[in-house]
């Protein structure tokens, strides 16, 4: 081993020699390499028949592969490859496909949604799923909290009133003195809990679970929700829905692998892992007990973690992977066809992932931002054609809050509310609000506004770019550059007049954005609180005619714009290119963003590249 | 020896106290928490900040991980929930290692050669040249050298692959890029204390004994020359096997390079403590390895008993 390092070194200095002496060489091995194509071309031909093999990558080691925990990307992407919920994310943004489910109904008069499940569904060992996996799963999901159970406590009718009853209330419940301890006492009592008491305590529990409206009636799963919500179904697709078996689940837990460790996740998806060296890489093969594997194509997908953008680049120029996201600053690049030609990548997938980029205002206790002429006045003085023109290459601006392309009814949601809410770069109208909003104010000029960023380079150019424009109609902003952590503590202590945020949904409805402004929602940070706004948000939750309910939604994001409650900057665009002898990618904006499911690979013509 | 040897470690044991006790106050003297996500409900980061004993007072908190720490358990993984910090460690530890020694090797076999020969030349052209490839050592900084070798010798000439994977030859770009600077600075380092020992009055004498010019580089100069080189090798070596956080993001090196900053930016409290200590007493070890290295090396030091002059 040593030894081959040493000749390695050796190499160094001659390439060191080569590289400062003759720079045209490189030619020639140009033509060696094409002449070796011809020759393997040939002999490795054979071996296509056997393994379709995709090579891809993460941008990061997961936090955890345990389904019912995750509440991020990459997670999320690798748990679609090995796990398979009742429903399936589709090939668009609101499609669905059957997963473990063949489908469902729907009953309106009880809201109840009833998934038939397959009988030829299994896990990969082979044993069969059944409805206590799924619900195995979902208790385990609120049991321990988990980011994402709110997916299951706030729409199952019964699981909130499971989740919230904790020992805390078996106590007071039980002795009504309880209630008046002091928290370290009511602690130290819930320790000191006698062994009969936790029995009680675990069969009360038992009971609230039972009295959950989510019941195993023959083959189907029957789902009563505590509220309407059209886009439930594909909740079903998201991890936290997908089942965990019990036994599996035990016997690993035991050994602290499961969800940490290939050997600690049981596949019930279309490949399973097969190896996963922390922050290295993966190795998922296909699952021959899945129930749809003769329509997946793909044998066996390796997926390198590679942080750095640049070394992605690299390896999709030499081929490494079969594809790659392109940071916006490398877009112009890709666009050229001949270097898409020249590294045999298809054109670019250009497209929302669904994250809106906003300022955030204070609503509580700053008399000049409060004023809805001043906040109209920064809305309609920037110039968001020109930012996403020349700052954020490839992005959109954003002149409504919720993102181009997301789920409406039966349109995209901007389609159904209007692609533009009001005008961009319209600098006449903003020193007409800014006139007016100085009249009501009693001022003749406007003192200068703190504005929280981000700290990096990019938030800084995003900054000034809008500093400028609000600059020209006579508004002085500051930019206070913070780390991401003070700056949300920031923000949660409400102690800002403006700040840049950004917000992608945790689900495939409107409501995910729009609910952010209800008085009561955790990440409204500029504590904005009308009762008309709240009103309908609440009128949404309640509706269950979808076309009334989304009315709401419509009137809401209407509402938004009309009070300038924040003022958008733009909605981000991802892009995607592939190898041209790669086919059938989804690149969707909730879930499991990048999705092989429906993906092929002409191996024939990967080989002939490599070589 | 062995009393000094003990005495060494005992105080190395106080010096990592020291330490952990710090980093354990600085790190809770940041704002937030690792909970800190718009995206998590309140009730979970409540939910989460009990299991992992966040809510009790610093006090409690200090004490609990002091106690846990006396019987090597270094805790689990905030980011990574349910992976205990020593694996992680003892997993990526190696992948660091095995760019680190390399770099080593090449930086001071290298970087002697270098030195050496510029102070044999001393100021003719080879001399010029060493210096000039010294100072492109020290002041190209590895993130940029690493993406230029990475696109010179990777993509252009497909000579080496740019990202480490399962073959030896991955693992060159990197290391090189890792042993860059220390290779300049023990080049550096080499010409200067070989000229001071070319002037000495021994070398005289040995030349005037008739002895070769090799005998006289071999057995006179390099010995008295590498004194020097081998008082930064220690912490230099603690700095290579640790890995870089730049080296490894670069050439996707699933090392522990990258934790060293990650951990604090996500206040993954366990990581941090764990990682800091862990460098800690690999710098404290490589020290305490070459003042006994002195003694080995020079007779001088090892009769004295000093740990060096």
């Amino acid at each position: 081993m040593l030894k081959r390092f040493w000749a390695m070194s050796l190499v160094l200095v001659m390439v060191f020699a080569i590289a400062l002496t003759a720079c045209s060489k490189s030619d020639d091995n140009q033509t060696v390499g094409e002449a070796q194509q011809n020759t393997n071309n040939e002999d490795t031909k054979e071996e296509y028949q056997g393994e379709k093999v995709l090579d891809y990558y993460l941008s990061s080691e997961p936090q955890t592969l345990d389904p019912q925990q995750m509440w991020g990307q990459p997670d999320i992407m690798v748990e679609n490859m090995f796990m398979e919920g009742l429903m399936r994310f589709g090939k668009d943004d609101s499609s669905l496909e059957p997963g473990v489910a063949k489908g469902y109904t729907y009953d309106e008069a009880s809201n109840t949604y009833t998934f038939e499940l397959r009988e030829d569904a299994k896990w990969e060992d082979g044993t069969p799923i059944t409805a206590d996996d799924f619900f195995f799963a979902w208790r385990l999901a609120v049991d321990t909290a988990a980011p994402y159970s709110f997916l299951i406590t706030d729409y199952i009718e019964g699981a909130a009133d499971y989740a919230a009853y904790d020992k805390a209330s078996f106590l007071a419940e039980k002795d009504a003195a309880f209630a008046n301890l002091s928290e370290e006492e009511q602690a130290a009592r819930i320790e000191a809990m006698a062994d009969d008491e936790l029995k009680q305590y675990n069969a009360k529990k038992d009971e609230l679970w039972s009295q959950v409206k989510a019941v195993a009636e023959g083959s189907n799963i029957k789902i009563t929700l505590s509220i309407p919500a059209p886009y439930f179904p594909s909740l079903t697709a998201f991890a936290v829905y997908t089942p965990a078996r019990e036994d599996f689940y035990k016997e690993k837990s035991a050994k602290n692998k499961y969800g940490i460790e290939a050997e600690g996740l049981l596949a019930n998806g279309p490949w399973k892992v097969e190896e996963w060296v922390h922050k290295d890489y993966f190795k998922l093969v296909k699952n021959e007990n899945y129930w749809n594997k003769d329509n997946i194509n793909i044998d066996v997908i390796n997926l390198k973690i590679v942080n750095e953008v640049e070394t992605r680049t690299n390896l999709l120029k030499t081929g490494a992977l079969d594809g790659s996201a392109i940071q916006s600053k490398d877009v112009p690049d890709f666009e050229d066809m001949a270097t898409l030609e020249e590294l045999n990548l298809q054109p670019m997938i250009n497209r929302s992932d669904f994250s809106v980029f906003y300022i955030d205002f204070n609503h509580f206790d700053n008399p000049i931002i409060q004023n809805k002429n001043i906040r109209k006045a920064l809305m309609y003085a920037m110039d968001r054609t020109s930012f996403v023109e020349k700052i954020n290459i490839g992005d959109e601006p954003a002149l409504a809050f919720v993102p181009k392309v997301f789920p409406g009814l039966e349109k995209t949601f901007r389609e159904e509310n209007g692609m533009e809410l009001f005008k961009d770069n319209d600098k006449e109208k903003a020193k007409e609000y800014l006139e007016a909003g100085l009249k009501e104010l009693g001022l003749t000029e406007l003192p200068p506004l703190d504005m929280l960023i981000g700290d990096s380079d990019i938030d800084q150019k995003v900054g000034e770019k809008f500093q400028a424009d609000w600059n020209e109609i006579g508004i002085t902003v500051n930019l206070v550059p913070l780390p991401w952590g003070e700056r949300l503590t920031r923000l949660q202590k409400g102690d800002f007049a403006m700040s840049s945020s950004g917000w992608g949904p945790d689900y495939p409805d409107a409501m995910t954005f729009l609910e952010l402004f209800e008085s009561v929602n955790p990440n409204n940070n500029g504590q904005y609180n009308n009762p008309e706004y709240d009103k309908l948000i609440k009128a949404a939750k309640n509706e269950k005619d979808a076309k009334k309910r989304i009315q709401y939604l419509y009137d809401a994001e209407k509402m938004l714009m009309e009070d300038a409650v924040i003022v958008p900057q733009y909605f981000r665009n991802v892009h995607f290119t592939f190898k041209k002898y790669v086919t059938g990618v989804v690149i969707r904006g909730v879930g499991a963003t990048t999705d092989f499911y429906w993906a092929d690979i002409d191996m024939a013509a990967k080989a002939a590249e490599k070589k | 020896m062995l009393k000094y040897i003990l005495k060494r470690l005992l105080m190395a044991l106080a010096t990592l106290w020291v330490i952990s006790t710090l980093t354990f106050v600085l790190m809770h003297a940041l704002p937030n928490d690792p909970f800190t996500d718009p995206k998590l409900k309140p009730e979970v980061r409540q939910a989460l900040r009990v299991k992992y004993g966040l809510d009790k007072p610093l006090s409690e908190q200090y004490v609990i991980y002091m106690k846990n720490l006396l019987k090597g358990d270094l805790g689990t993984s905030i980011k990574y929930p349910g992976r205990s910090v020593s694996d992680i460690i003892a997993e990526s530890f190696p992948k660091s290692f095995a760019l680190g020694w390399r770099a080593l090797i090449i930086a001071v076999i290298f970087g002697m050669l270098l030195g050496i020969i510029a102070a044999l030349n001393h100021q003719k052209t080879l001399d010029y040249l060493s210096i000039f490839i010294a100072i492109i050592g020290v002041s190209i900084p590895s993130i940029i050298l690493g993406p230029i070798l990475a696109y010179f010798f990777g993509v252009k000439l497909g000579w080496f692959p740019v990202t480490v994977d399962k073959s030896e030859i991955s693992l060159f770009l990197p290391s090189l890029t890792l042993a860059m600077s220390s290779l300049a600075t023990i080049s550096r380092l080499m010409r200067t204390t070989t000229l001071e020992v070319l002037g000495q009055d021994y070398i005289s004498t040995a030349k005037a004994k008739g002895l070769s010019k090799t005998q006289i580089v071999l057995k006179h100069v390099l010995r008295n020359a590498v004194m020097p080189i081998i008082t930064i090798l220690g912490p230099l070596f603690a700095a290579l096997i640790t890995g870089s956080i730049v080296v490894e993001k670069i050439f996707a090196v699933a090392g522990l390079g990258e934790y060293f900053v990650s951990t604090i930016t996500e206040q993954d409290y366990p990581m941090i403590m764990g990682i800091t200590i862990f460098y800690a007493a690999l710098i404290i070890l490589s020290i305490l390895v070459v003042d006994i290295m002195y003694g080995f090396i020079d007779p001088r030091l090892r009769i004295s008993g000093k740990g060096g002059e």
